[in-house]
């Protein structure tokens, strides 16, 4: 058996599908080693065993990046790579072990607004201010080629923001209200 | 005392009173976690993105201070401010403990 490499895109308001996705394949025996490119999952055959993932997003404060991961250590956490600003951790599933990365709602709150300051608003601004603008003009002055262009972006955009906006503002509210 | 500080932490979560309560010694995040964990009889739990967040945000707030590194764990302490919130709270909680019991201040 060899490396494995799949092909996977995850938005910003997925991150605990890809958990799911991730302590899938390792219960099938391939545990995650690398993620390239926008989209590239590496895995390495493995002994197939029951380990949960968990993704945190910007964690640690700046210039505190080993203490940080000397924490999640600590608490038996193996600590993998960091990707686009989110941490990946591994913990293999026990009965004694604690498998959650967070206890309490307002953390999992706090993760959830800075995706959306840091990642979502960015979306936003750039959708007004470049996609919108650059497609009308576009439609008056441009050629067909370029027509098609801005247009697949407007759609890609439109789709990426009421995804990711319905997404996380459904998790926000999961979280506000207390749910699990 | 800063009005925001004491609307942000008065009431105090179950975490933030643990953590605060604990750190009254000089201690880093994985030592409170299994002080808190004995202390409840493993009624509560902090994780370690609730702990190290919360632990920073305390110092940012001034609750707590940084002491020193040791293998990269981070030791953190009580400050006065820490303390005076902390007192704030127990006196709270004696409250709402003799009150629940009915034995209520004339």
């Amino acid at each position: 058996m060899t490396e494995k490499k799949i092909h996977k895109a995850f938005t910003i308001s997925d991150f605990e599908k890809e958990e799911i996705f991730l302590r899938e394949q390792h219960r099938n025996g391939y545990e995650l080693t690398r993620y390239t490119g926008l989209t590239c999952y590496h895995f390495k055959p493995c002994e197939p065993k029951d380990v949960v993932y968990r993704l945190d997003y910007c964690g640690a404060e700046a210039g505190d990046k080993e203490e940080y991961i000397q924490m999640f250590r600590d608490y038996g956490w193996e600590y993998l790579f960091d990707r686009f600003g989110w941490s990946y951790f591994r913990k293999e599933v026990s009965a004694e072990e604690d498998l959650e990365i967070f206890s309490d709602n307002s953390s999992r709150l706090a993760l959830v607004e800075k995706v959306i300051k840091t990642k979502m608003l960015p979306i936003l601004v750039l959708f007004l201010c470049c996609v919108i603008p650059q497609l009308s003009n576009s439609l008056l002055i441009y050629g067909t080629g370029l027509k098609i262009f801005w247009l697949v972006l407007f759609v890609v955009y439109l789709y990426l923001i009421t995804h990711c906006g319905l997404g996380l503002l459904r998790m926000k509210k999961k979280y506000k209200t207390g749910g699990s | 005392m800063d009005e925001r500080i004491k609307r942000v932490y008065v009431p105090m979560t179950e975490t933030g009173f643990y953590i605060l309560f604990c750190l009254q010694e000089e201690m880093h995040g994985y030592n409170i976690s299994q002080n808190v964990k004995k202390m409840t009889g493993g009624g509560v739990t902090i994780s370690p993105g609730t702990m190290y967040g919360t632990l920073s945000k305390m110092e940012k707030d001034g609750l707590i201070a940084f002491v020193r590194e040791e293998e990269k764990r981070k030791l953190y302490r009580i400050t006065d401010l820490g303390q005076k919130i902390l007192n704030i709270e127990l006196q709270r909680i004696e409250r709402l403990y003799r009150n629940s019991k009915g034995e209520w201040m004339a």
